[in-house]
């Protein structure tokens, strides 16, 4: 391993801590969890101040350290949770990001760290040397002071040891200390790690595990001879308050220097993970990608053949094939809190920049996503949240008056959904204004000036429209029009579409639905004259065939009965302006459907369903926007992707 | 209007019906053998559609029909990868011929040369003249 791959370890994992620590923060201020969030962000802190100090990152060590010691006079009950507080702490944990993206970017925003510190210095009790224990931990603390190293985790004997205050190198002491535990058995775990240890980055005890045949009382006399030993504790405590990443991190530090450490983490080994570069998993999907349609074309080739056995050795390998394609599909799901996480501390600010009062719930974290779309589909939903509170919730004084809740509600929700994902933005403010939406529709000549009345769609429609805005003033938030058409175009460039519903003064609700992953669909592959298009099987209802019975006219428009319901006919044939051959035979019908609307799609026959690889291609000036991209066929030429949202 | 005379420049000299095409050089990037686009439904006709090029989805363009859209479509030949920045084009031709130096002269702006600017000069050989185009030109017109 090199630096740069610690940097990104280190970074990775503070954002995960940052995240941790904001989500924290929102419950301290709502004052949910008693004492939890403060001792989670603690914690928190705690892991980043170590992590930093290992890597040298000095900045991010001091501001965590007097971050750290603020939260301990909290702790402590020293000092009070109030307004001030929690703004104090929200500003140290955006500084505290921006400084260890700076520190690993190798850039430094030395002015903003020192402001904060300064506060964070004025703001702790003064006197705070004799460090607190966790508040969850160690129920045996020696009256002169507690421990405040985590237990380590895993097998074997904890032995806590503290080294005489003020001691010089206490680094190279606790080495020693270390070295002498080591003459006894086997050290298992090191909490704080021996680098952070030898960093001297640890307050004046540590704990160590240590799998020995010696009796605890043995180790004690053994480990109170190394030198500058005030103290030395061995025997079990609660469970460790320490997470977990410390430790990982450090093991592979630790792993080229001090096999003996290394080679024995039980809890990491117990995870049964590693971390994979993602651009690793990015070419193993292309490769994949590439195969699976080279197995279309083997498909082809052995079928042709017509030599059983070769037909059998391929069809064996294309099922080797999907089962590969899943695993790594599978292995590129990750959970939407990861991106979802930071989403209140957003509405947090944006309610109060604009003096609204918001409750915000986020429903179905633990819904996967293809990693690329989880990330691509972040700042979509970012400004559907800011429009909400920007746009959809109230002032409360209004609210109030309408006899609402001061505090508008917010829900962000995941959902699977078939081979799709629902990602649904609710709010329960005024609604969109139909008759302002209306107006600007006719100001900007978009609609008829006769018309009075605008249905759902064509309200989609409208606002989904490039610089479309009815907000007269430009906020901080949005309403420079960027908002909802950005959504629109993000949303189905990536293979999804949007609805939206709203209901005047009872909220809106926009509803993103996107593909599990971003390269390879099913799609349903259906042929006109001698031309194959590939319809993605996500909007997909259900297939018919044509029979004269179930068609009709309505008002001069050709639609399709199907049980009760009325669906309009389209042509794939004259949509593509084919002019070839007229269709042989009984056309097929394709429900295709896009939240509630549904449409009958006629082809001449249908392929059949199948793994498609989706790709981009350069658009042509003129060309119709039909196509959502492009797949290669089993016999190697390209096939049109249809984009289901433009026919409806 | 007149052009600076030019130093010669690497040009590919190509067939398209009975004249002969030139571009740079530099901007080509290989030649396959002609095959057929899938069509791409609403694009204008000098747009044959797309072709798999290992993996791929590269635009096929007829350079004759976009430059005098009465042309009849290239059917046989080759087609030339041509890349502009990070896009990559196929042009087809009836043929491509040879590779030589050729200083760009003039355009007369008489002639019949198409859209704007596609047309960057002309050239001389020994036994006529060739036809210059840009292929900057040409992607930058017709892709989005």
């Amino acid at each position: 391993m090199d630096s740069a791959q610690y940097a990104e370890l280190f970074l990775s994992e503070s954002r995960e801590h940052v995240s941790a620590i904001n989500h924290s923060l929102l419950q301290l201020e709502r004052g949910v969890g008693g004492d939890e969030p403060v001792g989670e962000i603690f914690r928190s802190v705690h892991t980043i101040k170590g992590m930093s100090a290992t890597m040298g990152y000095t900045a991010v060590a001091s501001l965590s350290h007097e971050l750290e010691s603020l939260l301990d006079s909290v702790r402590r009950g020293v000092r009070s949770v109030d307004a001030p507080l929690m703004e104090l702490l929200f500003q140290s944990a955006d500084v505290l990001e921006h400084a260890i993206e700076g520190a690993v970017q190798g850039r430094a925003n030395d002015a903003e760290v020192d402001a904060v510190l300064a506060h964070l210095r004025g703001q702790a009790a003064p006197a705070s040397a004799a460090h607190p224990s966790h508040a969850d931990s160690a129920p045996h603390d020696a009256p002169d002071g507690a421990w405040t190293a985590a237990a380590p985790a895993g097998d074997g004997l904890l032995v806590r040891i503290r080294l005489v205050h003020g001691t010089p190198l206490k680094g190279v002491r606790a080495f020693l200390a270390v070295q002498a535990a080591k003459a006894l058995g086997e050290v298992v775990g090191c909490s704080p790690s021996l680098d952070a240890m030898q960093a001297n980055d640890f307050d004046h005890d540590f704990a160590i595990r240590l799998v020995t045949g010696r009796s605890a009382d043995d180790v004690v006399n053994v480990l109170r001879k190394a030198g500058d030993v005030e103290d030395v504790q061995a025997g079990d405590d609660a469970p460790a308050p320490m997470p977990r990443q410390t430790m990982e991190f450090n093991v592979a530090e630790l792993a080229e220097s001090t096999p003996l450490i290394a080679a024995v983490e039980p809890e990491a080994r117990k995870q049964r993970s590693v971390r994979i570069d993602l651009r690793r998993l990015d070419n193993l999907m292309n490769l994949i990608g590439e195969l699976v349609i080279t197995r279309g074309r083997l498909v082809q080739l052995a079928t042709t053949c017509e030599d059983p056995a070769l037909v059998e050795a391929v069809a064996q390998a294309s099922r080797l094939v999907a089962d590969l394609q899943d695993e790594i599909m599978t292995s590129r799901m990750v959970p939407v809190w990861q991106v979802f996480d930071r989403f209140p501390r957003l509405v947090r600010d944006a309610a109060r920049s604009v003096g609204k009062e918001v409750n915000f719930e986020i429903e179905g974290k633990e819904v996967e996503l293809d990693r690329s779309m989880l990330e691509e589909v972040g700042e979509p939903i970012v400004h559907l949240l800011r429009n909400a509170v920007d746009h959809g919730i109230e002032a409360p004084d209004v609210r109030i008056a309408k006899g609402k809740p001061a505090a508008g509600r917010l829900t962000l929700s995941a959902l699977r959904d078939r081979s799709a994902v629902a990602i649904r933005v609710s709010d329960d403010g005024k609604g969109i204004d139909r008759s302002r939406v209306l107006s600007r529709a006719r100001e900007n000549g978009l609609i008829d000036d006769a018309r009075t009345e605008l249905s759902d769609d064509e309200l989609v429609r409208l606002i989904a429209r490039a610089g479309f805005s009815t907000s007269d003033k430009v906020t901080d938030l949005s309403g420079r029009g960027v908002g909802v058409d950005a959504v629109y175009n993000r949303v189905r460039s990536l293979g999804g579409s949007v609805d939206i519903r709203s209901v005047p003064d009872e909220g809106t609700t926009v509803t993103l639905r996107l593909p599990l992953t971003l390269a390879i669909v099913r799609a349903l592959l259906a042929r006109v004259g001698d031309e194959v298009y590939a319809v993605p099987m996500t909007h997909v209802s259900e297939t018919v065939e044509l029979r004269p019975e179930i068609q009709r006219a309505v008002q001069g428009r050709e639609v399709l009965l199907m049980r009760d319901e009325v669906l309009p006919l389209v042509r794939l044939r004259s949509l593509v302006d084919f002019e070839g051959e007229p269709p042989r035979g009984l056309e097929q019908v394709v429900v295709v459907e896009l939240a509630e609307r549904r449409a009958a799609l006629v082809v001449d026959a249908l392929i059949g369903q199948q793994e498609i690889v989706v790709k981009q291609f350069d658009g042509v000036q003129d060309a119709r926007l039909l196509f959502g991209g492009a797949t290669i066929l089993g016999d190697g030429a390209p096939a049109l992707i249809l984009d289901v949202s433009s026919l409806l | 209007m007149m052009l600076e005379p030019r130093a010669a420049a690497r040009t590919l000299l190509f067939r398209v019906a009975e004249r002969v095409y030139g571009c740079d050089i530099d901007s080509v990037r290989e030649i396959i053998p002609y095959r057929r686009a899938t069509r791409l439904p609403g694009a204008p006709p000098y747009v044959q559609g797309l072709i798999n090029l290992r993996g791929t989805i590269v635009t096929v363009l007829d350079l004759g029909m976009r430059l005098d859209p009465a042309r009849a479509p290239v059917r046989d030949g080759s087609i030339i990868m041509a890349t502009q920045g990070t896009r990559v084009v196929g042009v087809a031709v009836d043929e491509v011929m040879d590779v030589q130096s050729i200083v760009a002269e003039s355009i007369d702006t008489r002639a019949d040369v198409g859209p704007q600017g596609l047309v960057s000069g002309l050239g001389h050989l020994h036994d006529g003249v060739v036809v210059l185009v840009s292929i900057h030109v040409l992607v930058t017109q017709v892709l989005l």
